[in-house]
């Protein structure tokens, strides 16, 4: 007898009347299916460029060919699980605590583990079916040969561990929290924890992993066609004379540890939804920082007998009322609080540019840039949260009305929103200006620059520079989130498009615009082919012409313009150009021809750029404003109005009733 | 005396415009129509009830009025002024406390209050007097340093009404202030209301609690899908749906000839034979309630309780609605 299901129904029902269904399911397939023709059109290449001449044209010769294909296209399934599942299933359980409709749901006959199995179902269900778009695409591959079916299935089982794995995540996340944003952000640094543990133990202990993606890594990738290649786990676990049905359970049995942490995830979010259903969606960074005060007020009653040397002083709105409220009562504006956040995030950033500039050599800058990478990725990621529902806020407590019906404009209220904002962008920019500041003493030899005057220039343009870089990036993308998320009618939904938005544009832009990617390739072509001709003509090959310096320039110019990074990159380019000679030119970020006056050029025009960008988008938001708030406004006249003193003739309340 | 005083002096006082005057509103979202043409006036110092069925087109009225809805047809005039041209000041003359509203959990009473002041860019120099009095008025004084979140409904309805107080607006607009309070609170913010009128403020107001609004309104307006179907004081829609007025009484000699007597009193619809009382339907315009009174004490009828019920709005809502809703 088949069970009802009736929740896994109804969200069923509700995910497929949702637009945002098919947009994701549109965008996984256009990225699963580009990646395969990119590795399709590369191999064949290949295969067409390795075998020439006589019998080139016999097709058997793509026979085998589908392996590499497959093994390049499984991870970009593997991280579309990791992207997807914990966006589809943050919102399972919490959206029915925002709707205060969880009650509803316990008075019914489905137990507490009915509706966590069917919820878990209802989020898995169009997570395999985005797969499943995929399975076309697969057979193609499998049938160009090379695959085998050990390979195929134990991928498709390790595929299936991993969106239960990351579906338990999210869905103990969501049973957890009160607010789908704060299940949101904790699915992903959980999955983002998760996937750094794995990398650091990959090779180290590959058995007791619980990501089904690194078992995949070291089951398949040295997987071949010809049996089982030395480096695969298969083969050292095997010595290669398994049988398939053996291989295939063997992997099985490696998921065991990886489908234990699920089902006890699965029974927490079970504990959970009912301990946890009815808690309170007030802040719970607010909430964690004054059970902190509270511990230091017992401590300093116990220790000093209660002694305060600095009071907290509690002021009034004088005239921004919209940013004092920012910047006095909420969690990320006030000062004291916001100490707690620069000292947990510039603690580790120190140490580990200290840890840098003790062990490096003036030679190995990659770690750094790495952890400029991953201190940019959370400051952006908090900023475009902030930033998106910064109006989304108001509008899910209902507190808009009455603040749009004041004389405020919808200019005022944005501008003094985002200015509640700067003490936390400030803050922000502490780690990312320490990971600068370390690069620059790294790359620079001091004693040669006191002798150099130009040098000092230099250096105080790159410090300059990456100062203001890194405000003017923050802004851009505080204003672009406030811009995303300011028509939205959740939190939830502003949050997710101010971060899937800037993170798309950093994405994007990041892969097109990377040195010796497509915009830039195209530029290098037309300088090599002007070089070629200058080359032919001076009979030398190394030097490079000012046509061509020119050209490197525009390239990147363009590159930069086109990345949200682009003015720190440009800026690093500055550095490189004029610092370490041991920094290989095919490393060379965006300084052409490691001149350091292409370099300045590229920096300042980019600057510019960045500038007449944030102008335009903060207009842009400014101009939209009213309309998307839904009320009008005329040009602020600034009045005063008569205040009289309120005297009823009844007296108060207490004395007409009494 | 100069030459124009006799001419001043001659020359009438130029009209105050009206509080609110709106004149065929039409309302949209989408395809759908929400307010259908709505024609209002109410001049200053009126307290004007606006009762209607749920999806009615009470509360798009009021955003129209409160510079909440940029899209609409017709013409609205809060104190004479533009609400399409001239929203900004609009918001100086008019106070509106939305039908769901939240508060601002981090604040205190004192600190929201100091919020909107400043929001309403009131002087510095004169908030702390002003937030006071609004305080004294709504009796929120013992409640200025409690966080807003710990408040109850009804003192957060109290202290919605504080923040529309402050940059005192000629013009209150309230929906359904009264929704989810228990009956102290109800009472409360009856009598605040009614303190508000005898100061002259001009207050439109949505309820569902129509007994309420008959104690407190001048006028009142009934809509229903778009459309005013009834609008004047109550005595005006009573007497234009010929409804009577029900008066209990109880009399110590309920004799059977008393209760044929009493019936054949001239205005008296029917009697109503409950077990402890007589239910009498009375037709005002052709007898008041003094003179049934009289009348009853000339047919020797010893009264123990003589209850006329306020006018029953129920029934005017009834008869004049269908129950339709969009």
């Amino acid at each position: 007898m088949i069970p009802e299901l009736p929740l896994l129904r109804r969200e069923l029902a509700e995910l497929s009347s949702r637009r945002r269904t098919y947009v994701i399911r549109f965008v996984g397939a256009i990225i699963v299916l580009t990646t395969v023709m990119v590795y399709y059109n590369f191999h064949m290449a290949l295969l067409g460029s390795s075998i020439s001449g006589f019998g080139s044209a016999n097709p058997h010769r793509f026979l085998g060919a589908g392996a590499p294909i497959f093994r390049g296209l499984v991870p970009v399934l593997f991280v579309s699980v990791q992207l997807l599942m914990p966006a589809l299933i943050c919102g399972s359980i919490t959206i029915e605590k925002e709707r205060n409709t969880i009650g509803t749901l316990f008075v019914t006959r489905l137990s507490p583990m009915t509706i966590v199995l069917e919820k878990l179902g209802s989020r898995l269900v169009p997570m395999f079916t985005f797969l499943l778009l995929t399975f076309p695409v697969l057979a193609v591959v499998y049938s160009l040969g090379g695959v085998e079916t050990t390979f195929l299935l134990g991928t498709l089982w390790l595929l299936f561990c991993e969106c239960l794995l990351h579906a338990s995540i999210g869905l103990l996340c969501s049973s957890w929290f009160a607010t789908t944003v704060t299940a949101f952000i904790w699915s992903y640094g959980l999955t983002g924890l998760l996937a750094v543990f794995s990398s650091l133990f990959a090779h180290d202990l590959p058995l007791a992993l619980p990501t089904p993606y690194y078992l995949w890594i070291a089951a398949f990738q040295g997987f071949n066609s010809s049996g089982y290649g030395n480096n695969s786990l298969l083969s050292q676990s095997s010595s290669g004379f398994l049988h398939p049905l053996a291989q295939m359970l063997f992997v099985v049995a490696t998921t065991i540890p990886s489908l234990m942490v699920t089902a006890v995830m699965v029974l927490m979010a079970r504990v959970f939804l009912v301990r946890r259903a009815f808690i309170s969606s007030a802040s719970v960074m607010l909430k964690v920082f004054k059970s902190i005060d509270g511990f230091f007020v017992r401590l300093n009653d116990r220790t000093t007998g209660g002694m305060v040397l600095m009071k907290d002083y509690t002021s009034l709105p004088l005239f921004d009322p919209v940013a004092w409220r920012e910047r006095s009562k909420k969690s990320l504006g006030k000062a004291r609080y916001l100490f707690r956040i620069l000292v947990v995030m510039e603690g580790p950033t120190l140490f580990i540019c200290v840890g840098a500039a003790t062990v490096s050599a003036r030679s190995d800058f990659s770690g750094l840039r790495d952890l400029l990478l991953l201190v940019w990725g959370i400051v952006a990621m908090i900023l475009a949260m902030k930033g998106a529902t910064i109006i989304s806020t108001e509008r899910v407590r209902e507190t808009l009305d009455a603040l749009l019906s004041t004389p405020l404009t919808a200019k005022e209220i944005l501008t003094q929103k985002v200015a509640g904002m700067q003490r936390l962008m400030m803050v922000l920019a502490i780690p990312i200006l320490s990971v600068h500041f370390t690069l620059l003493l790294l790359n620079v030899d001091f004693r040669e620059i006191m002798s150099s005057p130009a040098t000092i220039l230099i250096v105080v343009w790159y410090t300059l520079g990456f100062i203001l870089t890194t405000f003017l990036t923050m802004q851009i993308l505080v204003w672009l989130a406030v811009l995303f998320g300011l028509r939205s009618q959740s939190q939830s939904r502003s949050a997710m498009t101010g971060i899937c938005l800037i993170a798309g544009w950093v994405i994007v832009s990041s892969f097109l615009g990377r040195p010796g990617g497509y915009v830039f390739e195209a530029f290098s072509n037309i300088c090599q082919s002007i070089q070629q001709g200058d080359s032919s003509r001076s009979g030398s090959e190394n030097n490079e012409t000012p046509t061509m310096q020119l050209n490197q320039t525009i390239a990147a110019v363009i590159c930069c313009m086109i990345r949200a990074d682009g003015g720190i990159q440009a800026n690093e380019g500055v550095l490189v150009a004029v610092g370490n000679p041991y920094v290989e030119k095919t490393e060379l970020y965006y300084a052409p021809s490691r001149s350091i006056h292409a370099a300045l050029t590229v920096a300042t025009v980019v600057f510019l750029w960045q500038v007449l960008l944030l102008l335009l988008i903060r207009m842009l938001t400014l101009r939209l404003a009213p309309r998307m708030l839904g009320r009008f406004d005329q040009e602020s006249e600034y009045h005063t109005p008569e205040v009289q003193h309120f005297t009823s003739p009844s007296g108060t309340i207490s004395e007409m009733i009494a | 005396m100069s030459m124009t005083e006799p001419t001043m002096m001659a020359m009438p006082p130029k009209p105050k415009p009206l509080a609110i005057c709106i004149r065929d509103l039409r309302v949209n979202y989408g395809k759908f129509e929400a307010v259908k043409g709505i024609s209002l006036d109410i001049p200053h110092g009126e307290v004007f009830g606006f009762i209607g069925p749920n999806g009615a087109g009470k509360s798009s009225t009021f955003r129209v009025l409160a510079t909440l809805q940029p899209k609409f047809r017709g013409m609205a005039l809060v104190c004479g002024l533009d609400v399409l041209s001239q929203p900004q000041q609009v918001r100086h003359v008019m106070g509106f406390v939305p039908d769901f509203f939240g508060v601002y959990e981090d604040l205190t009473s004192l600190e929201y209050l100091h919020f909107f002041a400043a929001a309403y860019k009131l002087p510095i120099s004169k908030r702390k007097g002003t937030i006071d009095d609004v305080l004294t008025l709504t009796d929120m004084t013992h409640k200025a340093d409690s966080p807003v979140d710990s408040l109850s409904r009804g003192m957060k309805q109290r202290l919605a009404l504080a923040r529309v107080l402050l940059h005192d607006p000629q013009v209150l607009l309230l929906d359904e202030p009264s929704s989810g309070l228990d009956p102290r609170a109800r009472i409360e913010m009856r009598e605040l209301l009614k303190a508000l009128r005898e100061m002259g403020k001009t207050i439109l107001i949505s309820s569902h609690i129509l007994q309420e609004l008959s104690l407190l309104c001048t006028r009142i307006g009934i809509i229903e899908l778009g459309h005013i179907v009834a609008e004047g004081s109550l005595h005006e829609i009573y007497r234009k749906l010929q409804l009577m007025r029900m008066v209990h009484i109880r009399i110590e000699n309920p004799a059977d000839d008393l209760l044929d007597r009493v019936q054949k009193i001239p205005g008296i619809g029917s009697v109503e034979t409950q077990v402890d009382r007589w239910v009498i339907r009375l037709h005002e315009d052709l007898m008041s309630v003094a003179d049934l009174h009289q009348a009853l004490v000339d047919q020797k009828a010893r009264l123990t309780m003589f209850q006329p019920e306020a006018m029953d709005m129920e029934t005017a809502f009834m008869k004049l609605t269908e129950g339709k809703t969009a």
